[in-house]
Protein backbone atom coordinates (compact mmCIF):
# COMPACT_ATOMS: atom_id res chain seq x y z
CA UNK A 1 0.00 0.00 0.00
CA UNK A 2 1.33 3.28 -0.74
CA UNK A 3 1.83 5.78 1.94
CA UNK A 4 -1.00 8.53 0.16
CA UNK A 5 -3.63 5.50 0.34
CA UNK A 6 -2.30 4.35 4.04
CA UNK A 7 -2.22 8.11 4.90
CA UNK A 8 -6.01 8.81 4.05
CA UNK A 9 -7.30 5.72 5.75
CA UNK A 10 -5.49 6.63 8.86
CA UNK A 11 -6.99 10.44 8.21
CA UNK A 12 -10.87 8.51 7.19
CA UNK A 13 -10.26 6.85 10.90
CA UNK A 14 -9.03 9.17 13.27
CA UNK A 15 -10.17 12.66 12.02
CA UNK A 16 -13.40 12.63 13.72
CA UNK A 17 -11.30 11.72 17.00
CA UNK A 18 -8.95 14.48 16.50
CA UNK A 19 -11.70 17.39 15.98
CA UNK A 20 -13.74 16.19 19.27
CA UNK A 21 -11.23 16.51 21.55
CA UNK A 22 -9.69 19.42 20.07
CA UNK A 23 -13.42 20.59 20.30
CA UNK A 24 -13.65 20.10 24.08
CA UNK A 25 -10.05 21.56 25.14
CA UNK A 26 -10.25 24.33 22.93
CA UNK A 27 -13.91 24.81 23.50
CA UNK A 28 -13.79 26.43 20.15
CA UNK A 29 -14.34 25.10 16.80
CA UNK A 30 -12.52 27.20 14.79
CA UNK A 31 -9.01 26.59 16.78
CA UNK A 32 -10.63 22.76 16.60
CA UNK A 33 -10.18 22.77 13.33
CA UNK A 34 -7.08 24.31 13.21
CA UNK A 35 -5.37 21.90 15.51
CA UNK A 36 -7.05 19.22 13.19
CA UNK A 37 -5.12 20.04 10.27
CA UNK A 38 -1.86 20.49 12.07
CA UNK A 39 -2.34 17.25 13.24
CA UNK A 40 -2.95 16.24 10.28
CA UNK A 41 0.36 17.14 8.45
CA UNK A 42 1.96 16.10 11.66
CA UNK A 43 0.69 12.60 10.35
CA UNK A 44 1.99 12.68 6.82
CA UNK A 45 4.90 14.22 7.92
CA UNK A 46 5.58 10.83 10.46
CA UNK A 47 3.66 8.33 7.99
CA UNK A 48 6.68 6.13 8.05
CA UNK A 49 7.40 6.58 11.63
CA UNK A 50 4.92 5.15 13.63
CA UNK A 51 2.97 1.54 13.57
CA UNK A 52 -0.24 2.05 11.70
CA UNK A 53 -1.49 -0.35 14.32
CA UNK A 54 -0.44 2.19 17.09
CA UNK A 55 -1.35 4.99 15.60
CA UNK A 56 -4.17 6.58 18.16
CA UNK A 57 -1.87 6.65 20.53
CA UNK A 58 0.49 8.65 19.02
CA UNK A 59 -2.58 10.83 17.15
CA UNK A 60 -4.17 11.76 20.55
CA UNK A 61 -0.72 12.11 22.34
CA UNK A 62 -0.22 14.63 19.19
CA UNK A 63 -3.29 16.40 19.54
CA UNK A 64 -3.46 16.73 23.22
CA UNK A 65 0.05 18.45 22.94
CA UNK A 66 -1.20 20.73 20.17
CA UNK A 67 -4.36 21.74 22.00
CA UNK A 68 -1.99 22.62 25.14
CA UNK A 69 0.12 24.62 23.11
CA UNK A 70 -2.66 26.40 21.68
CA UNK A 71 -4.28 27.42 25.07
CA UNK A 72 -0.84 28.48 26.37
CA UNK A 73 -0.91 31.17 23.20
CA UNK A 74 -4.39 32.00 24.02
CA UNK A 75 -3.82 32.82 27.82
CA UNK A 76 -0.89 34.65 26.93
CA UNK A 77 -2.49 36.71 24.21
CA UNK A 78 -4.80 38.95 26.22
CA UNK A 79 -6.99 40.00 23.10
CA UNK A 80 -7.69 36.76 21.71
CA UNK A 81 -9.36 35.62 25.18
CA UNK A 82 -13.45 34.33 24.46
CA UNK A 83 -16.12 34.34 26.86
CA UNK A 84 -16.92 30.77 26.88
CA UNK A 85 -20.93 31.73 27.08
CA UNK A 86 -20.65 33.54 24.03
CA UNK A 87 -18.07 30.98 21.61
CA UNK A 88 -20.71 28.06 23.54
CA UNK A 89 -23.64 30.53 22.02
CA UNK A 90 -21.45 30.60 18.32
CA UNK A 91 -20.26 27.29 18.18
CA UNK A 92 -23.33 24.55 19.74
CA UNK A 93 -26.23 26.71 19.36
CA UNK A 94 -28.56 25.17 16.46
CA UNK A 95 -30.65 28.28 15.82
CA UNK A 96 -32.80 26.12 13.85
CA UNK A 97 -37.13 25.87 14.84
CA UNK A 98 -37.26 22.31 15.58
CA UNK A 99 -39.89 20.47 18.02
CA UNK A 100 -39.93 21.11 21.12
CA UNK A 101 -38.70 17.71 22.53
CA UNK A 102 -35.46 17.83 19.77
CA UNK A 103 -34.72 20.89 21.58
CA UNK A 104 -34.89 19.85 24.58
CA UNK A 105 -32.98 17.06 23.83
CA UNK A 106 -30.37 18.79 21.99
CA UNK A 107 -30.41 21.82 24.78
CA UNK A 108 -29.34 18.80 27.29
CA UNK A 109 -26.62 17.29 24.74
CA UNK A 110 -25.66 21.19 25.32
CA UNK A 111 -25.65 21.30 28.92
CA UNK A 112 -23.71 17.99 28.98
CA UNK A 113 -21.01 19.02 26.95
CA UNK A 114 -20.53 22.26 28.78
CA UNK A 115 -20.11 20.61 32.20
CA UNK A 116 -17.53 18.47 30.09
CA UNK A 117 -15.93 21.41 28.65
CA UNK A 118 -16.07 22.92 32.52
CA UNK A 119 -14.08 20.32 34.00
CA UNK A 120 -10.32 21.18 34.51
CA UNK A 121 -7.91 20.04 32.27
CA UNK A 122 -6.27 17.38 33.32
CA UNK A 123 -9.50 15.79 34.13
CA UNK A 124 -11.25 16.79 31.08
CA UNK A 125 -8.70 15.33 28.91
CA UNK A 126 -8.78 11.91 30.20
CA UNK A 127 -12.40 11.82 30.76
CA UNK A 128 -12.67 12.73 26.99
CA UNK A 129 -10.36 9.82 25.57
CA UNK A 130 -12.08 7.77 27.72
CA UNK A 131 -16.03 8.47 27.63
CA UNK A 132 -16.31 9.88 24.71
CA UNK A 133 -13.33 8.57 22.58
CA UNK A 134 -13.51 4.73 24.05
CA UNK A 135 -9.83 4.35 24.28
CA UNK A 136 -8.33 2.03 26.86
CA UNK A 137 -6.51 2.83 30.28
CA UNK A 138 -3.43 1.86 28.42
CA UNK A 139 -3.65 4.01 25.16
CA UNK A 140 -4.84 7.22 27.44
CA UNK A 141 -1.30 6.91 29.60
CA UNK A 142 0.65 6.49 26.68
CA UNK A 143 -0.95 9.57 24.80
CA UNK A 144 -1.43 11.63 27.85
CA UNK A 145 1.88 10.52 29.40
CA UNK A 146 0.83 9.88 32.99
CA UNK A 147 0.96 6.99 35.01
CA UNK A 148 -2.08 4.10 34.00
CA UNK A 149 -2.76 4.65 38.35
CA UNK A 150 -3.56 8.46 37.66
CA UNK A 151 -5.51 7.95 34.63
CA UNK A 152 -8.24 5.86 36.69
CA UNK A 153 -7.96 8.14 39.19
CA UNK A 154 -8.80 11.34 37.03
CA UNK A 155 -11.71 9.28 35.44
CA UNK A 156 -13.41 8.68 38.99
CA UNK A 157 -12.71 12.43 39.73
CA UNK A 158 -13.88 13.25 36.47
CA UNK A 159 -17.51 11.56 37.06
CA UNK A 160 -17.58 12.82 40.61
CA UNK A 161 -17.19 16.74 39.24
CA UNK A 162 -19.66 15.89 35.96
CA UNK A 163 -22.43 14.20 38.53
CA UNK A 164 -22.68 17.79 40.85
CA UNK A 165 -22.98 19.67 37.11
CA UNK A 166 -25.46 17.54 36.50
CA UNK A 167 -27.18 17.18 39.43
CA UNK A 168 -29.20 20.12 38.72
CA UNK A 169 -30.88 19.26 35.38
CA UNK A 170 -31.24 15.64 35.97
CA UNK A 171 -33.30 17.04 39.22
CA UNK A 172 -35.14 18.87 37.60
CA UNK A 173 -36.53 16.45 35.33
CA UNK A 174 -34.66 16.85 32.13
CA UNK A 175 -34.30 13.35 31.51
CA UNK A 176 -37.32 12.16 31.00
CA UNK A 177 -36.92 13.34 27.53
CA UNK A 178 -35.29 10.61 26.83
CA UNK B 1 -20.48 5.27 52.90
CA UNK B 2 -16.72 4.89 52.14
CA UNK B 3 -14.92 6.41 49.21
CA UNK B 4 -14.09 2.72 47.82
CA UNK B 5 -17.57 1.90 47.94
CA UNK B 6 -18.83 4.80 46.08
CA UNK B 7 -16.13 4.35 43.41
CA UNK B 8 -17.63 0.91 42.72
CA UNK B 9 -20.87 2.33 42.91
CA UNK B 10 -19.68 5.04 39.82
CA UNK B 11 -17.64 2.00 38.09
CA UNK B 12 -21.11 0.12 37.92
CA UNK B 13 -22.71 3.03 36.69
CA UNK B 14 -20.89 3.92 33.96
CA UNK B 15 -20.47 -0.11 33.06
CA UNK B 16 -16.50 -0.60 34.12
CA UNK B 17 -16.80 -2.18 36.98
CA UNK B 18 -15.63 -5.77 37.52
CA UNK B 19 -18.37 -8.56 37.61
CA UNK B 20 -17.65 -9.12 41.35
CA UNK B 21 -17.97 -5.43 41.88
CA UNK B 22 -21.06 -5.12 40.43
CA UNK B 23 -22.82 -8.31 41.88
CA UNK B 24 -21.66 -6.59 45.02
CA UNK B 25 -23.27 -3.22 43.98
CA UNK B 26 -26.55 -4.27 42.92
CA UNK B 27 -26.98 -6.74 45.75
CA UNK B 28 -26.75 -3.73 47.97
CA UNK B 29 -28.54 -1.78 46.17
CA UNK B 30 -31.64 -3.80 46.60
CA UNK B 31 -31.36 -3.81 50.39
CA UNK B 32 -30.40 0.15 50.83
CA UNK B 33 -32.29 2.40 49.69
CA UNK B 34 -29.60 5.43 49.61
CA UNK B 35 -27.13 3.52 47.35
CA UNK B 36 -29.88 2.41 44.90
CA UNK B 37 -30.73 6.33 44.67
CA UNK B 38 -27.04 7.03 44.09
CA UNK B 39 -26.42 4.08 41.49
CA UNK B 40 -29.89 5.27 39.34
CA UNK B 41 -28.46 8.90 39.79
CA UNK B 42 -25.04 8.24 38.14
CA UNK B 43 -26.50 5.53 35.93
CA UNK B 44 -28.66 8.54 34.10
CA UNK B 45 -25.62 10.88 34.03
CA UNK B 46 -23.68 7.64 32.15
CA UNK B 47 -26.41 7.52 30.06
CA UNK B 48 -25.97 11.15 28.59
CA UNK B 49 -22.25 10.83 28.56
CA UNK B 50 -22.12 8.01 26.29
CA UNK B 51 -24.64 8.94 23.80
CA UNK B 52 -22.88 12.06 22.77
CA UNK B 53 -22.09 11.70 19.09
CA UNK B 54 -18.60 12.75 17.83
CA UNK B 55 -17.65 15.95 16.36
CA UNK B 56 -17.90 15.66 12.57
CA UNK B 57 -15.14 17.78 11.06
CA UNK B 58 -16.27 19.35 7.51
CA UNK B 59 -14.65 18.26 4.12
CA UNK B 60 -13.26 21.27 4.07
CA UNK B 61 -10.89 21.19 6.22
CA UNK B 62 -9.51 18.06 4.65
CA UNK B 63 -9.65 19.09 1.51
CA UNK B 64 -7.34 21.72 2.74
CA UNK B 65 -5.04 19.46 4.36
CA UNK B 66 -4.40 17.48 0.86
CA UNK B 67 -4.43 20.78 -1.15
CA UNK B 68 -1.14 21.57 0.97
CA UNK B 69 0.29 18.41 0.94
CA UNK B 70 0.06 17.77 -2.64
CA UNK B 71 -2.27 15.14 -2.45
CA UNK B 72 -5.19 13.79 -4.67
CA UNK B 73 -7.92 14.45 -3.68
CA UNK B 74 -9.87 12.16 -5.05
CA UNK B 75 -10.84 8.85 -3.53
CA UNK B 76 -9.00 6.27 -5.36
CA UNK B 77 -8.01 3.24 -3.12
CA UNK B 78 -11.02 2.28 -2.41
CA UNK B 79 -9.91 -1.54 -2.52
CA UNK B 80 -6.64 -1.22 -0.80
CA UNK B 81 -8.36 0.97 1.75
CA UNK B 82 -10.51 -1.97 1.99
CA UNK B 83 -8.22 -4.73 2.16
CA UNK B 84 -5.91 -2.77 4.60
CA UNK B 85 -9.11 -2.07 6.69
CA UNK B 86 -9.91 -5.66 6.67
CA UNK B 87 -6.78 -6.94 7.64
CA UNK B 88 -5.60 -4.40 10.17
CA UNK B 89 -9.17 -3.19 11.63
CA UNK B 90 -9.80 -6.71 12.11
CA UNK B 91 -7.43 -9.17 13.69
CA UNK B 92 -10.34 -11.88 13.68
CA UNK B 93 -9.65 -11.90 10.02
CA UNK B 94 -6.06 -12.09 9.81
CA UNK B 95 -5.61 -14.65 12.61
CA UNK B 96 -8.50 -16.38 10.05
CA UNK B 97 -6.19 -16.23 7.11
CA UNK B 98 -3.02 -17.17 9.20
CA UNK B 99 -4.84 -20.10 10.43
CA UNK B 100 -6.09 -21.64 6.89
CA UNK B 101 -2.72 -20.97 5.43
CA UNK B 102 -1.61 -23.42 8.20
CA UNK B 103 -3.31 -25.92 7.79
CA UNK B 104 -2.94 -26.24 4.18
CA UNK B 105 0.61 -26.33 4.91
CA UNK B 106 0.49 -29.00 7.20
CA UNK B 107 -2.09 -30.87 4.93
CA UNK B 108 0.88 -30.67 1.82
CA UNK B 109 3.22 -31.48 4.50
CA UNK B 110 1.61 -34.26 6.74
CA UNK B 111 -1.30 -35.13 5.66
CA UNK B 112 -0.85 -35.47 1.99
CA UNK B 113 2.54 -37.32 1.42
CA UNK B 114 2.79 -40.29 -0.82
CA UNK B 115 4.56 -43.11 1.35
CA UNK B 116 6.90 -45.20 -1.35
CA UNK B 117 6.35 -49.06 -0.87
CA UNK B 118 9.34 -50.90 -2.00
CA UNK B 119 8.94 -53.71 -3.65
CA UNK B 120 11.38 -57.16 -2.76
CA UNK B 121 12.31 -60.03 -5.99
CA UNK B 122 11.08 -63.27 -4.69
CA UNK B 123 14.70 -64.09 -4.82
CA UNK B 124 15.70 -61.59 -2.03
CA UNK B 125 12.34 -63.01 0.09
CA UNK B 126 13.93 -66.56 -0.41
CA UNK B 127 17.20 -65.30 0.81
CA UNK B 128 16.47 -63.37 3.40
CA UNK B 129 13.89 -66.31 4.52
CA UNK B 130 17.22 -68.79 4.38
CA UNK B 131 19.34 -66.36 6.75
CA UNK B 132 16.75 -65.85 9.30
CA UNK B 133 16.56 -69.99 9.85
CA UNK B 134 20.32 -69.98 9.89
CA UNK B 135 20.31 -67.45 12.60
CA UNK B 136 17.66 -69.20 14.36
CA UNK B 137 19.73 -72.37 14.08
CA UNK B 138 22.67 -70.70 15.34
CA UNK B 139 20.92 -69.02 18.44
CA UNK B 140 19.23 -71.99 19.72
CA UNK B 141 22.75 -74.29 19.58
CA UNK B 142 24.34 -71.80 21.86
CA UNK B 143 21.35 -71.60 24.54
CA UNK B 144 21.08 -75.26 23.94
CA UNK B 145 25.11 -75.35 24.62
CA UNK B 146 25.03 -72.91 27.10
CA UNK B 147 22.27 -75.04 28.95
CA UNK B 148 24.36 -78.27 28.83
CA UNK B 149 27.65 -76.27 30.15
CA UNK B 150 25.58 -75.37 33.19
CA UNK B 151 24.51 -78.52 33.64
CA UNK B 152 27.44 -80.80 33.05
CA UNK B 153 30.53 -78.42 34.00
CA UNK B 154 29.18 -76.49 36.22
CA UNK B 155 26.74 -77.69 38.44
CA UNK B 156 27.52 -81.66 38.27
CA UNK B 157 31.09 -80.56 38.83
CA UNK B 158 31.29 -77.84 41.52
CA UNK B 159 27.79 -78.18 42.95
CA UNK B 160 26.87 -81.76 42.97
CA UNK B 161 29.97 -83.26 43.62
CA UNK B 162 31.19 -81.33 46.80
CA UNK B 163 27.81 -81.70 47.94
CA UNK B 164 27.64 -85.77 47.15
CA UNK B 165 31.00 -85.84 48.81
CA UNK B 166 29.98 -84.26 52.19
CA UNK B 167 26.30 -85.92 52.07
CA UNK B 168 28.87 -89.26 52.08
CA UNK B 169 31.05 -88.15 54.32
CA UNK B 170 28.06 -87.38 57.01
CA UNK B 171 26.61 -90.50 56.28
CA UNK B 172 29.55 -92.63 57.46
CA UNK B 173 29.88 -90.10 60.33
CA UNK B 174 26.43 -91.25 61.54
CA UNK B 175 26.81 -94.94 60.74
CA UNK B 176 30.35 -95.72 62.31
CA UNK B 177 29.36 -93.37 64.71
CA UNK B 178 33.19 -91.90 64.62
CA UNK B 179 33.92 -88.25 64.33
CA UNK B 180 37.38 -87.66 63.03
Amino acid sequence: MTEEAKYKYLIKLYKNNIYTYSVYMLRNRMDAEDVTQEVMIRIWKNINEFNPLAAKAWIMKTTHNLCIDFLRKRSNSANKEVSIDEQFEDTFSSGSSEPDELLDLKNLDEKIKLAIRNLPQNLKSVFVLYEIQNMKYKEISKALDIPLNSVKVYILRARKRLQEELKAHIHSGVTSNE
Amino acid sequence: MNEKLLNKIICTAYGDASIIDKLHVRLLALKNKEINALLLEYKKSAQLVHRMPEESVSDSVIRRVYSNLNLNNESNFVLKAKTFSFFYRRPIAASAALVVVSIIIAISVFIYNPVHKTEYKPEEIERAAVQANEVFKFVNNTFTNAGRTVKEDVIEKNVNKPINEKLNTISKIITKGEVK
